[in-house]
């Protein structure tokens, strides 16, 4: 899997962070999520690229470190390539005991398959979620963009997720 | 949960709205279509239940095409120059 730091993306893109902090976009969220929410406190989880291109390269199952996510599909491959979004709704993270597979076997798992165009919202601290595994070499390009709860912008985060975006 | 990756060494960039060209711009664009696509609040509400419900909501036209057509052009210039492999070690389930 390759991707693009938010260190870059916010250096040398311009649509990428005015879109993430803009005022409009964020209050509808907002309206969204019942709840106000603002640019990520911590700069590196803000917004990343990633691009899936090898068979295996996934996102496995996790939970996202901030609440909201929005994901920008750029370019998806056929379904039958693999690379699909799999949810388990109104789970909770326990990060010392994160019983993964307990919570695939006790729960049902929603499914989806994206084109290019696709925007999605997720309630990512509280939906367990992976991308399926590449089945063959293919190209999917996403753009993951994360925010936090206003309520929430003093409070401590442990960035375990950091590096699974998606 | 344990995981290895690659120093990040490279210190995050702000944001300052004054210094991005395209940010006034895509305000505009993008209060405009809000208003005009999103003006039913009841259509809002069973959005907002569906995210909550399902934890995901698929909102393909929260931003007009005209954002979305240079969203995915600043996307592909950006990939084009400063994509790298980073392969992720990380404990795995499956
Ligand atoms: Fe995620």
């Amino acid at each position: 899997m390759s991707n693009v730091r938010q260190q870059d993306i916010a250096e040398h893109g311009e649509v990428i962070p005015a879109v993430y902090h803009s005022p409009p976009l964020l209050k509808f969220l907002g309206e969204l999520a019942k709840e106000s929410i603002i640019p990520n406190p911590w700069e590196y989880e803000k917004f990343i690229i990633n691009r899936q291109e090898k068979t295996g390269d996934t996102h496995g199952w996790h939970w996202g470190d901030y609440p909201y996510s929005m994901i920008w599909i750029i370019q998806a491959p056929d379904m039958s390539c693999g690379g699909l979004l799999e949810c388990i709704p109104h789970t909770y993270w326990d990060k010392k005991e994160l019983m993964i597979q307990e919570h695939v076997l006790q729960n049902p798992i929603s499914t989806r398959a994206h084109i290019a165009g696709d925007i999605y919202v997720l309630k990512s601290d509280t939906t367990l979620h992976r991308v399926t595994p590449l089945v063959k070499d293919a190209t999917r390009i996403i753009v993951n963009m994360a925010w936090e709860r206003e309520m929430d912008r003093d409070r401590a985060v442990t960035h375990e997720t950091f590096a699974f975006r998606d | 949960m344990n995981k290895t990756h690659e120093q990040e060494t490279k210190e995050p960039i702000g944001f300052d709205g004054k210094l991005n060209k395209a940010f006034s711009d895509i305000n505009t664009q993008i209060q405009q279509h809000i208003d005009k696509t999103f003006c039913n609040t009841n259509n809002i509400r069973w959005m907002a239940e569906s995210l909550l419900k399902d934890g995901y909501l698929k909102i393909s036209n929260i931003v007009p095409d005209s954002v979305k057509r240079v969203f995915h052009e600043d996307v592909r210039s950006l990939l084009s120059q400063f994509a790298k492999r980073r392969d992720i070690h990380i404990e795995v389930y499956w």
